[in-house]
């Protein structure tokens, strides 16, 4: 019952805050075929940010970029954001997970 | 055909390793089989009308339809959980010694048999639909070797099968003195996992703001991304880098779910 309570009222309390992805700067990609068409996104270093991916194919799709935590199913002709935690500098991974040899991108934090 | 197999098994193992937990707890109780293949089929139903509206869910609240949705059904199962391990503590022992008891068990074992369909349906739904909207990827074409990475994607759903069939056999082995309070320790450990899971999906939402330090980071050592790191994430709730709020609702829900097993399963005085 605790845990019931516990949780339920996490959940209210997660719920009544406010939305605020409006602080956050978006960066977008489009998947087309087995390419995204911007394959390197530049973010500043220790600020969170929103990845939106557009699937322009019909197949659906999975964003995945393991080192940001990030794993995310899109459906096809559709579109998804994602946030993400502060990165440190550096060159991260990302990938339609469904065809992930050839459907690759870079986060480069700096 | 192997990178379609791994994607559809790396989906189907958690749900595979929770239905065989599960079954392997309610094996003593009659009927349970029902609930589980029930939560099974329903949760596979489920997936494809997840699938079919994931565009729709996804455009939910500001686009984070599908974390909020998770993170909702996650808190769903463990309260369903936390419910069956209580209930099991009560009626658990008595229904395993003595038979006379069985009827008035049944009874009221549908209850908390209800509650166990709705964690195998909930752990299904949710990597369920996933798998079903990649193998609908595969079906539509588009990709050359469709035929491939059906064949991939179907024994990638078997061998996942069969980690839920190997979960189970492999509990029952377990000698009937401990097998009760091995069972209830899984579920409580799986139970504290699909909290800190939970937040984990309010925290990627924005719902969520405070403490969101990193505990620790072990993703060079054991990734939570691999097969190894995914089975102990289900188990135990592994995570390669917890935040403070993760961590300490994991904490909360497995002392909870520990100490609320104890207290009532507790020696009682008794007047013969």
């Amino acid at each position: 019952m605790l845990t019931r309570a516990l949780v339920l009222s996490l959940t209210l309390v997660a719920l009544s805050s406010p939305l605020r992805a409006e602080d956050i700067v978006t960066y977008e990609t489009t998947l087309k075929d087995k390419a995204f068409t911007v394959s390197e996104i530049k973010v500043p270093a220790g600020k969170p940010f929103i990845i939106k991916l557009n699937n322009a194919n019909a197949a659906a799709a999975e964003l995945e970029a393991k080192e940001l935590k990030v794993e995310k199913a899109v459906a096809g002709n559709s579109s998804i954001v994602v946030r993400v935690k502060a990165m440190e500098p550096g060159k991260y991974l990302f990938v339609d997970e469904y065809q992930e040899d050839v459907a690759k991108g870079y986060v480069i934090v700096e | 055909m192997i990178g379609a197999l791994i994607i559809v098994f790396r989906e189907v193992i958690e749900a595979g390793l929770i239905i065989g937990i599960v079954m392997a707890a309610t094996q003593t109780v009659m009927g349970s089989r029902m609930w589980i293949m029930g939560g099974v089929l329903a949760g596979i139903i489920g997936s494809c009308i997840l699938a079919a509206f994931t565009g729709s869910l996804a455009s939910l609240f500001d686009g984070f339809g599908q974390e909020i949705f998770n993170a909702s059904i996650l808190a769903v199962a463990v309260c369903m959980l936390t419910w069956h391990n209580i209930w099991m503590a009560l009626n658990g022992r008595a229904m395993a010694g003595e038979l006379k008891q069985a009827g008035i068990a049944v009874r009221e074992g549908q209850k908390s048999l209800m509650a166990l369909a709705i964690i195998v349906g909930t752990a299904v739904l949710r990597e369920g639909s996933e798998v079903v909207l990649f193998l609908y990827g595969v079906a539509i074409g588009g990709r050359e070797t469709a035929s491939g990475m059906a064949l991939g994607g179907a024994l990638g759903l078997a061998i996942g099968g069969a980690v839920s069939f190997l979960t189970f056999r492999g509990l029952l082995k377990i000698p009937n003195r401990y097998f009760f309070s091995v069972t209830s320790w899984l579920i409580t450990f799986l139970a504290a996992g699909m909290a800190a899971q939970s937040v984990s999906f309010l925290e990627k939402a924005g719902l969520v703001e405070v403490l969101q330090n990193t505990v620790w980071d072990s993703s060079k050592y054991l990734a939570e991304s691999g097969i190894p790191g995914r089975i102990l994430h289900t188990l135990i709730g592994y995570s390669d880098q917890p935040t403070v709020l993760q961590f300490i609702v994991y904490l909360a829900v497995l002392s909870i779910g520990f100490g609320l097993t104890k207290w009532i399963s507790r020696p009682r005085l008794r007047t013969v």
